[in-house]
């Protein structure tokens, strides 16, 4: 399939925006915490969506991406879960 | 009693098929768009019903009854029962029928057994709702805190589910019918995109579960309806609803707080995206203008009284130097908030979810995890979603901006779960077999929100283990049997959670003292009131009157009884 020049302007577009979201985030994060930042992730997945959205692998990068940031969001939030119910470890 | 439930259950049936007949003449021919305005008709219908009867000062279960009767006989005199629509329950699969029903025991099962808790209900909102009940009358207001003149739309119903029984056991299920209208929003939303009706409910059904809106549903705040409000006037817009309709909504979600205004650009922004899309017809016109004008009447009712009685709408915002200060809002306040949503808040990892929304976006699993992800993933390909994800973005960042200042800007973004849910939801229709990955994120965001985080769980076992008639978070108000003083809660000295003093059946009487001058002082204002009871927690004037009732306690004229609350030495 060939891309028409509005879809490569999308795709500069997109890119750019999602460039700029992880230079944001590089700029004001030091490394450990870029690891585990949602907005960073979140931007490196949109890169990957916009070349290879149509690959095989991009729906197992999808599911690695929703499961690395649910372990993220688990491992901060789940003590309080645990502590709702009534559990202390 | 018995009388009063009766009246409860004719005046909820009354409003109800009233409602029912009201959408039929604006039905839009979009069920998703019909069960919307369903929800927000009732909810005009019985604003408007408590608004007058209390400014008749008849607020009370014989006349609400009495007009429900009356209602009723009109409604089945002109055949409408003829007329009333069959009940087919939509084929939504065993899975999503059997979450939605869980869900619904969980949050009745709260209303139950839950109380008011949080600070600022207990402080300026629903002390006047319970001197609405008490005196039968919207007005006087009781004068217990500056911010009480506040709108108050959302305890226009708050007062409906507590006026019936005389008793606020009942009072969350205000807050259970707006979260119905939120999820009911997201639903038409997801219409909106493109979802069929299955992932259409499942798009409601995430938005059920996440831990804002779901707090916020048995929390007596308002800034869950408000979300719901703001969903339901991006839905209209969306789809295309006559603009009358989408006044309605406007209408109905400016009466429960200003910051609902942030809203109103994201609509006009799918109104002109939709443009070309020709607006769905309303079968009887006549009957949609009534019911703007009836929203409008009842959301602009609140800044008209503070016109009236302080010359300014907004009142106590911009009047009084303390709340207008604590309340500056502005572009300049966007960049750290933005960097605190979605560096810190959004993990939610800061403290249990409690509804403040301080420290935790209350966004959830689903949201973090997977709806980022879809909305990704989805808006690029879905035209209809990007839409959407336009009018929330601009919504959003309006909210930072026009947000109160202060730490708990959070509260006012409580509705921006419901685009990730509708990704989400999208995104489960392109990828089958990620499925699994939501409903495990929305059971985890079911648990996290089994208790408030406001609630310890010595505080909710107590709740449970009380008889419903004496279901309070504070046990105190037992000891308390007639009359008692409060201080006057002032916004930047702290909060004074005087609706306790009530007690849940309404049976005491609050007296609200603006000064106290002097402990000889304090102590004819009690001997006045006949009461050996004072509540001192706010700090009025600047914590003078709070010093004087220490000075008491220090020459013994008063004995202090609990946190706040104290009494004549040597009464009985």
């Amino acid at each position: 399939m060939t891309e028409t020049p509005s879809d490569r302007r999308a795709r500069i577009a997109e890119v750019s925006a999602a460039v700029a979201l992880l230079i944001w985030r590089v700029a004001v994060l030091p490394l450990p915490g870029l690891l585990r930042d949602w907005v960073a992730i979140l931007a490196l997945y949109w890169i990957f969506t916009v070349f290879a959205q149509r690959s095989k692998a991009w729906p197992w990068v999808t599911v690695a991406t929703i499961v690395v940031l649910g372990g993220i969001y688990v491992h901060g939030q789940f003590p309080h879960t645990l502590e709702i119910l009534g559990i202390r470890l | 009693m018995i009388l009063g439930l009766l009246a409860m259950l004719a005046a909820n049936v009354a409003v109800t098929l009233g409602a029912i007949s009201i959408t039929q003449r604006l039905s839009t021919g979009r069920r998703s768009v019909d069960a919307v305005l369903l929800l927000l008709v009732r909810y005009v219908l019985i604003a408007a019903a408590v608004l007058a009867t209390g400014l008749a000062r008849c607020l009370n279960p014989i006349a609400l009854g009495v007009l429900a009767l009356l209602g009723l006989g009109v409604w089945a005199a002109s055949g409408e029962h003829r007329r009333l629509p069959r009940v087919a329950m939509p084929d939504l699969g065993k899975a999503l029928w059997l979450a939605a029903a869980v869900i619904a025991g969980r949050l009745l099962w709260q209303v139950w057994f839950l109380a008011p808790y949080s600070v600022d209900p207990l402080s300026y909102h629903l002390p006047k709702m319970a001197q609405w009940i008490q005196q039968g009358a919207l007005l006087p207001y009781p004068g217990a805190d500056v911010r009480e003149t506040f709108p108050a739309g959302f305890e226009l119903l708050e007062t409906w589910w507590c006026v019936f029984l005389h008793h606020d056991v009942l009072i969350e299920m205000a807050g259970l019918e707006f979260l119905a209208l939120g999820s009911a929003a997201t639903a038409a939303l997801a219409r909106a995109a493109g979802l069929g009706l299955r992932l259409s409910a499942f798009a409601a059904l995430l938005y059920a579960i996440t831990p804002a809106p779901a707090l916020h549903a048995t929390g007596c705040m308002n800034d869950g309806p408000v979300a719901s409000v703001m969903l339901a006037t991006l839905a209209l817009a969306a789809l295309r609803a006559h603009p009358l309709l989408v006044v309605t909504a406007m209408a109905a979600g400016v009466g429960l707080k200003p910051t609902f205004a942030s809203v109103i650009p994201g609509a006009a922004l799918l109104y002109f995206f939709e443009r070309r899309t020709p607006l769905l017809p309303v079968r009887v016109k006549s009957c949609a203008v009534t019911v703007a004008v009836l929203a409008i009447l009842i959301g602009s009712f609140w800044y008209g009284l503070n016109v009236a009685r302080f010359g300014n709408p907004l009142y106590p915002v911009g009047s009084l130097d303390t709340v207008g200060r604590a309340s500056k809002s502005g572009v300049a306040s966007l960049g750290s908030r933005i960097n605190d949503l979605v560096g810190q808040a959004v993990y939610d990892d800061r403290d249990q979810t409690t509804v403040q929304f301080i420290l935790t976006s209350g966004w959830g699993l689903v949201m973090f995890a997977c709806g980022g992800v879809a909305l990704i993933a989805m808006a690029r390909s879905n035209a209809a979603l990007r839409n959407l994800a336009a009018a929330f973005g601009v919504t959003l960042l309006l909210a930072l901006v026009l947000a109160p200042s202060g730490s708990f800007y959070l509260r006012f973004i409580l509705f921006f779960p419901a685009l990730g849910a509708i990704a989400v939801a999208a995104l489960c229709e392109r990828v089958p077999a990620i499925s699994p990955l939501p409903w495990a994120a929305a059971i985890l965001c079911f648990m996290s929100t089994l208790r408030p985080g406001d609630l310890s769980g010595s505080d909710l076992e107590r709740l449970m283990e009380r008889d419903w008639r004496s279901r309070a978070v504070e046990p105190f108000q037992d000891a308390v049997t007639r009359t008692i003083l409060c201080l006057r809660g002032t916004h930047d000295d702290s909060n004074g959670v005087s609706y306790r003093m009530y007690g849940p059946g309404f049976t005491n009487r609050v007296v609200y003292l603006e000064s106290i001058h002097s402990v000889d002082d304090l102590m004819a204002q009690l001997d006045r009131n006949q009461t050996s009871w004072i509540f001192a927690q706010a700090r009025n004037g600047d914590g003078a009157s709070l010093r004087v009732i220490l000075e008491a306690v220090r020459k013994d004229r008063l004995d202090r009884w609990s946190p706040g609350l104290y009494r004549v030495s040597g009464a009985k």
